[in-house]
């Protein structure tokens, strides 16, 4: 259990010192932001402020990586349609976007005293409450079964690569000079934090959709008797109460509705964009954060999800979908409810009627 | 096909109806200008005549020419609708005539159009003074709704007052 609520514990003191030591205002972490700006660094898009190599997401992956390879748990698996994770990871990465956040920032959001936030909880929850209705009546996408296992290195090679390119301070990489780019912190703290919540989140298998996900499955008494359910909730709860306790600390603590960082009004599309969120992460059995994780620990399915999270993260700058502080954009208010009939779709085309939960589901839902 | 398919059909059918009615509207003009303002406002700041402009309208601010400034400003808004310095220079004189609303509506012109006045990393940093109109704007807004709190207009400007707000604690994106 001490490992759940040190998982909870770093991930929330590590995110506030993230912010506190330059990250954006309440964006100590956040995967579609970081996301965004990694594929600004890469040239996907042209947004000259969104525009720098964040070394958290690659440490989240290499973290992972190197203690799944240490404990001798890193195997390549893959063939559960890597292209339809592909998408999802698209969309993922949309609907994030039009919240001004993933799940990580919107806790983070909450816990620096954003009341306007908690629709994205709401969000998500109605989202993963309607994704496992689906599990329920037999959706899968499909077992995964061993690959090869040069497949499992590619997205911790291509991670490794662009890391070293940024901390050799490689011209190929774009990094803005202002704007949201050019607010970080230290990149070794960035990295170290990367590789902690990575390596830790691999051990405990962390994942904030997973966790509420398992209270709809399973019911709240049963989740009592399930330690893996009840370490995930308390890594949850130690998120909250030490990000709250941090924020609090550091000054980043302002409770109110109003004059928030990454905020608007749109609260009916922040729910909407959370409820795709929480909706997409139950199919592929994994918030972002988790499939960042699991890409690392040789899951080519998730490498797969985390590829199109790039391209999502890539097309919220170019299409101008992410939500601002006026509010949220045509495009993005167009995109989120293709991505919710494009998610019922899948849904509907992968459902085994007459059977339950599928076996990869009740073994591994994150 | 069992009921949950059903419903999963019509719920793609409604998602996908309200898909295709959003794609039928036409772009917000907020949206338009902003896409414009990415294009144009790269070359119209350095432009040597804007600038020599600006500095003749900033110098009539210094000597207290109020209405001259206000009027070379608002003859380069009209030739130059989207460039943002004008409309920073706007704020300043109208904060500096004590009306704290219209320093902040025309600071909040020139941020959408150049979001570089809120970042401190750039030269063009004028932050902590957007910031006191938007206090001061609140404070006058709050006082007068008290007296007459249906106002529309006056809910509008709170509106915008509030979205300076979230300007000014800045974002991620």
């Amino acid at each position: 259990m001490y490992l759940y609520i040190l998982m909870g514990a770093l991930i929330g003191i590590g995110a506030v010192l993230l912010s506190w030591g330059g990250n954006p205002a309440n964006t100590g972490l956040c995967v579609s932001c970081f996301m965004e700006n990694v594929a600004g660094s890469l040239g996907l898009h042209d947004n000259i402020r969104m525009q720098y190599m964040r070394p958290e997401i690659p440490g989240f992956v290499l973290g992972a990586f190197l203690l799944a390879k240490t404990r001798g748990q890193f195997q390549a698996m893959g063939g559960s349609s890597p292209l339809l994770r592909f998408f999802i990871g698209i969309f993922l990465i949309i609907g994030c976007s039009v919240f001004i956040g993933c799940p990580v920032k919107m806790i983070l959001r909450i816990t620096a005293g954003d009341v306007g936030a908690l629709i994205g909880v709401v969000g998500m929850v109605v989202g993963i409450y309607v994704g496992l209705e689906f599990i329920e009546r037999g959706f899968q996408l499909g077992t995964a079964k061993e690959v090869p296992a040069a497949n499992g290195y590619v997205l911790p090679g291509i991670m490794f690569f662009i890391l070293a390119l940024s901390l050799l301070g490689s011209p190929i990489l774009a990094l803005s000079v202002k704007g949201a780019g050019a607010q970080h912190a230290p990149a070794l703290w960035s990295l170290a934090a990367g590789l902690g919540i990575g390596a830790l989140a691999q051990r405990t298998q962390f994942c904030i959709t997973g966790g509420v996900a398992r209270i709809f499955l399973w019911g709240p008494r049963e989740i009592m008797n399930c330690p893996r359910s009840t370490g995930l909730l308390a890594s949850l709860g130690s998120f909250l109460v030490f990000a709250l306790v941090a924020n609090l600390l550091t000054g980043q603590f302002t409770f109110g509705l109003v004059g928030q960082p990454s905020s608007n009004d749109s609260y009916g599309w922040a729910f909407l964009g959370m409820a795709l969120v929480g909706f997409g992460s139950v199919l592929i059995r994994g918030c972002p954060l988790r499939q960042l994780v699991a890409a690392g620990q040789g899951d080519t399915d998730a490498g797969a999800t985390v590829m199109g999270m790039l391209v999502g993260a890539a097309l919220v700058q170019n299409w101008n979908m992410g939500g601002n502080s006026a509010g949220t954009p045509a495009n993005g208010q167009i995109a989120v409810l293709a991505g919710l009939a494009l998610m019922v779709i899948i849904g509907l085309l992968n459902r085994r009627r007459g059977y339950g939960i599928a076996p990869e589901y009740q073994v591994g839902l994150d | 096909m069992d009921r949950f398919d059903k419903i999963s059909m019509a719920s793609i059918l409604v998602l996908l109806l309200a898909t295709i009615t959003l794609l039928l509207q036409p772009t917000p003009e907020s949206e338009k200008k902003q896409a414009l303002a990415r294009q144009s406002s790269a070359n119209s700041t350095a432009a040597p005549e804007i600038a020599a402009r600006l500095k003749v309208a900033a110098n009539l601010l210094a000597t207290d020419n109020l209405g001259k400034a206000e009027e070379l400003l608002r003859e380069m808004i009209g030739q130059h609708p989207y460039d943002a310095a004008p409309y920073i220079v706007l704020g300043e004189l109208e904060m500096r005539r004590q009306a704290p609303i219209a320093a902040m509506l025309a600071y909040k012109s020139g941020i959408e159009l150049n979001p570089d006045y809120l970042d401190k990393k750039t030269p063009l940093f004028k932050g902590k003074q957007i910031k006191q109109s938007v206090t001061e704007s609140i404070e006058l807004i709050d006082s007068r709704l008290l007296a007459s709190p249906g106002d529309d207009d006056l809910q509008e400007q709170k509106k915008q007052a509030y979205y300076m707000l979230r300007k000014l604690a800045g974002s991620c994106g």
